[in-house]
């Protein structure tokens, strides 16, 4: 895929979006390193991606409303 | 240390350490700890690779020039082996050698795409996009050696064009940032002998990935990624930084095994409290009681209260 067509794609694509691939790698990483049990470290990191997402939705609910009829 | 979970074999902690810092993931590999090693080399690199992508292989390099020094490297440099490269590219561009040149060694071959820019008969330039292959090489002048050549290709229109090429000759340096490395020379009319300019011939022929590859940007190259990525520029040089941090995470649990213990150790403290309570519920309270009241004071969720280590 050229960078031309990589970009078009790209400028289409809400960058928002990109956060949440970070948020789920650094929810798994962070769970890895603190425990060994697989299912453990899955359910934290579930756990922990649901609340960094639900946090990221607060801020941009906040800012939403902030920002309404600007 | 002495805490550590015995389920969890470290072999060699400091060989662990290094393979992990080298290769995310290879360190517990080595340890045996498969299930963690794919996750931290799926997830670092992965975000690794994908921040490289998205900045076009040219976020990570090492830069300490005024006003252009990337501190976020020593971030990035925590992904071990596909970062480290950027310190031997750093090298190689900041070497005295490394400079343009106005002469070649010998012969050059290679494809190239730019402008010919040429004179029309009213004396106004004229320019017009070319795609090819140029060649070029030294030969003996009048006053020494000189460069001289051809390029053969199509122009826009998709016309053939054959030109002859001469001095003034200029070529980029051979270790840049930039994929393609700049080619200015004269195209030139006449015989062997005697040769007159006709126009000027500018463009680019291709660099060699490892001589791109890492290599710092210089501010033009700076500004022309920036112009071209926009905001993605700054979002992939997170994600690289992001991949470095979080393998100093997994470097650790390589050395030292995971921060809060195995993951169960409160599942095994609770299950006999549990048997016990559910043999109280059926029948020997008397006995029992002050288990029950243990169990009581410690049915919080398993994976909530961290632990160091195995209490066993």
């Amino acid at each position: 895929m050229g960078l031309g067509l990589q970009l078009t794609l790209l400028a289409n694509f809400n960058t928002t979006w990109l956060l949440l691939p970070l948020a789920v790698v650094i929810s798994l990483v962070y769970s890895a390193s603190r425990f060994e049990n697989t299912s453990v470290i899955l359910h934290r990191a579930t756990r922990l991606f649901l609340q960094i997402t639900g946090l990221m939705t607060a801020v941009f609910l906040v800012l939403l409303v902030l920002s309404y009829n600007l | 240390m002495e805490n550590r979970d015995h389920r969890v074999s470290l072999k060699t902690p400091w060989l662990a350490a290094l393979l992990a810092f080298l290769v995310p993931g290879l360190g517990h590999i080595y340890q045996g700890r498969y299930f963690k090693g794919t996750l931290y080399a799926v997830c670092i690199l992965g975000t690794f690779l994908m921040g490289m992508c998205m900045g076009d292989d040219k976020v990570v390099y090492f830069s300490r020039e005024p006003g252009q020094s990337t501190y976020g490297y020593f971030s990035q440099m925590m992904v071990g082996l596909p970062a480290l490269p950027a310190l031997v590219q750093t090298r190689r561009y900041q070497n005295p050698e490394n400079v343009g040149v106005s002469m070649l060694d010998g012969d050059l071959s290679a494809p190239f795409k730019g402008v010919m820019i040429s004179r029309t008969a009213n004396n106004r330039a004229k320019k017009e996009t070319v795609h090819g292959e140029i060649s070029l090489k030294p030969e003996p002048g009048d006053f020494g050696p000189v460069v001289r050549g051809k390029f053969t290709g199509s122009d826009e229109h998709g016309k053939e064009v054959t030109l002859q090429l001469s001095e003034p000759f200029d070529l980029d340096k051979p270790i840049a940032a930039s994929d393609g490395r700049y080619l200015e020379c004269d195209i030139v009319m006449g015989d062997e002998k005697r040769f007159s300019s006709v126009g000027k011939l500018e463009g680019v022929i291709p660099r060699a990935w490892i001589n791109r590859f890492e290599v710092p940007l210089g501010k033009e190259d700076l500004e022309d990624l920036n112009g071209r990525l926009g905001k993605y520029y700054e979002l992939a040089l997170v994600y690289t930084w992001i991949a470095g941090l979080l393998n100093i995470l997994a470097i650790w649990d390589a050395f030292e095994g995971p921060a809060y213990g195995y993951g169960d150790e409160l599942m095994q403290t609770i299950q006999p409290a549990v048997a016990t309570t559910q043999a109280l519920t059926a029948g020997n309270i008397s006995e029992a009681a002050p288990t029950a009241s243990v169990a009581s004071h410690t049915m919080a969720p398993a994976h909530d209260m961290p632990t160091h280590g195995n209490p066993s």
